[in-house]
């Protein structure tokens, strides 16, 4: 559980148009699980397009998308939304955190989402996740009023609730300063170990440099692929 | 279905204080279109009223206290009696009529009667919740007189039953009692055509052809014919065979003898009914300007508070919830902000502006209210969706990140 396999992905928008941009053009990876990758590249160069293919976020306009051996890339909406509550967990640059609600509250989001039955242990394995990242003082705190690094935290308790195989973090150290980064990256290196297969989109060459598979991307195809 | 529930609790925390001015707007707005629907359905059930009592061709004059040489010399029964022999005469009138407005008592309560001729009942379509209402058989009745009574009396007097009224304003008549017998109960809110003045809203009262709303009065044929000076009035309703002839040879008669006030449709149009559907229409116009103001206003509000929703439904979205779905639950929130206080305001706006005489409740101006609101409802849920379908989680993922 938790493999990936793209086939020739492309994603162009405005197709046939003037305008038409192609962000993704032509693009195969093997993931497997429990890798730890980076997806490397400049802005502009599809990085960010492609992970949110990874997560089921968007749809690839041509191209196979494998997820563990199945062929994902004709399922409907709903299907995909099951998917990326069961499998995935989303890190974001911004943190994208419901600023006014709780710690708690914002941590509990995939459990609304979820399709498997309540679990009655779930107090529990809130509190767990707070205490394994530190931040359980912080448990019935609204989340504007925390700082960049105990919200990014808080992202990461969120995105492992529903214990996802697959961890998809966006320029997940981008708004830090280099302390919180280091805690952000070990916290994820330490998710890589337990099990559960760790995609980071980054620009920076040094946390790329810490994962063991490596894509650099430019100009919507992965022009180098380096393996650790 | 509890998850569902949370989701819809957590939008109205998102949009606080846009949801308090939407729900004040909502409020407002229903106590003004109350007062401006009150008005267009009266004078809307008026006008129905009227169009039922074949108007063209009658004309109808006001209480005759002003009648003068017919009238001197005479009590007031034999004074009327003597008008409607007078009017019978003339060209062009076919028919005519008297309706007598007299206060009987029962039981210490006050009740205000209309006492129609036979030949007026006839023509008077009396809409009944209950009971046959005035037939050849109980008009016949030689020991009661039959009543209709008003939908607010139906719990004092009741179907079936026979009492006993007096006249106790004329102290010869103090101890004679009439025995009576409810033969129906008028419909909640209906009106009724009386034929003569009676000072309640200015604006019917100006209509000379008076119609009563449904307040506490009881309707009866005339059988009190004989008493000397009681207190009565009337009002008389000429049918005409020929209007033409009655204009041209009869109109300027009734004038000259003093018969007090009247209309002809021509006549009532030139003065007064141009007035009131001036009235009509500016109220129509003013309804019309709030309701749009109301739509855009409130629309306008709930959009903004959409807006917010692109960012939330994103954060759902990559947490496993489907677009569409977001879709559903802001209209059930748009449905529950709108609606739920809509139905309170406009049972307690109707309930305070006293829409109805009898019930304090007018349900037509209810119902057309909670109509028009969820109209509101759906234009502006239309423009969330049309936000919301058109809105790509990619592209706001790229604005959040």
């Amino acid at each position: 559980m938790g493999s990936i396999k793209i086939e020739n992905l492309k994603k162009y928008y405005n197709e046939g148009k003037e305008s038409e941009v192609k962000a993704l053009n032509g693009i195969n990876l093997n993931i497997e699980q429990g890798d730890l990758c980076s997806i490397v590249g400049a802005s502009g160069s599809g990085k960010s397009t492609l992970l949110y293919i990874l997560g089921c976020l968007d749809r690839q306009t041509e191209g196979k998308y494998y997820l563990n051996n199945t062929d994902i890339s004709d399922l409907s909406d709903k299907e995909l939304s099951i998917l990326r509550n069961k499998y995935f967990g989303f890190i974001l640059q911004d943190f994208g955190l419901i600023e006014d609600e709780t710690v708690c509250e914002n941590i509990y989001v995939p459990l609304l989402f979820s399709k498997d039955k309540k679990d009655k242990n779930i107090d529990q394995k809130i509190n767990n996740l707070l205490k394994e990242l530190s931040i359980t003082e912080l448990k019935n705190k609204k989340v504007k009023q925390l700082s960049g690094g105990q919200r990014q935290r808080v992202a990461i308790a969120r995105a492992l609730i529903n214990d996802p195989k697959i961890i998809l973090a966006d320029e997940p150290t981008g708004s830090l300063d280099t302390k919180n980064s280091e805690i952000i990256l070990n916290l994820l290196m330490r998710l890589n170990n337990q099990g559960k297969t760790v995609i980071i989109v980054t620009h920076n060459l040094d946390i790329a440099d810490r994962t063991n598979k490596r894509f650099l991307m430019e100009d919507g195809i992965i022009k180098e692929y380096t393996i650790k | 279905m509890k998850k569902n529930l949370k989701i819809i609790g957590n939008l109205f925390k998102q949009n606080k204080f846009k949801n308090i001015v939407i729900i004040i707007q909502i409020i407002v707005s229903i106590f003004v279109l109350t007062f401006l629907l009150q008005k267009i359905v009266e004078y809307s059930d008026t006008s129905k009223l009227l169009a039922k009592m074949d108007f063209d061709n009658t004309i109808v004059f006001s209480e005759s206290l002003h009648i003068s040489e017919l009238l001197s010399g005479q009590n007031r029964n034999e004074k009327y009696e003597k008008v409607k022999e007078y009017l019978k005469d003339l060209d062009g009138v076919k028919n005519v009529y008297n309706t007598y407005n007299t206060s009987f008592e029962n039981n210490s309560l006050d009740l205000y009667t209309f006492m129609y001729d036979d030949g007026l009942i006839e023509k008077n379509k009396f809409n009944l919740e209950k009971g046959t209402g005035f037939n050849k058989e109980n008009l016949n009745n030689k020991e009661f007189i039959p009543i209709i009574v008003s939908s607010g009396l139906k719990d004092k007097y009741k179907l079936g039953e026979t009492y006993e009224f007096g006249i106790y304003s004329i102290p010869e008549e103090k101890d004679k009692l009439y025995k009576v017998k409810v033969v129906g109960i008028l419909k909640n809110e209906e009106y009724i055509y009386v034929g003569s003045s009676k000072q309640t809203t200015p604006q019917v009262a100006d209509l000379f052809l008076k119609t009563y709303k449904n307040e506490e009065f009881v309707i009866m044929p005339n059988r009190i014919k004989d008493t000397e000076n009681y207190n009565i009035n009337s009002g008389f309703t000429v049918e005409l065979s020929n209007k033409e002839d009655f204009v041209r040879n009869s109109y300027d008669k009734v004038i000259e003898k003093g018969i007090g006030r009247f209309t002809l449709k021509d006549k009532y149009k030139a003065n007064f009914y141009d007035d009131l559907i001036a009235d009509y229409d500016s109220y129509i116009f003013i309804f019309i300007i709030t309701y749009i103001f109301i739509i855009t206003s409130i629309g306008g509000y709930n959009l903004l508070a959409t807006l917010n929703y692109k960012r939330l439904f994103t954060i759902y979205y990559i947490n496993g919830m489907q677009w569409e779905k977001g879709i559903k639950l802001v209209a059930i929130r748009n449905l529950l902000l709108i609606m739920i206080p809509t139905i309170i305001a406009t049972v307690i706006c109707n309930l305070l502006i006293h829409t109805s005489e009898v019930t304090g409740c007018n349900t037509k101006v209810c119902i057309i209210t909670i109509i028009l609101f969820f109209v509101v409802f759906l234009i502006t849920t239309i423009g969330t969706i049309f936000t919301l379908v058109k809105t790509k989680p990619s592209e706001v993922l790229k604005e959040i990140d």
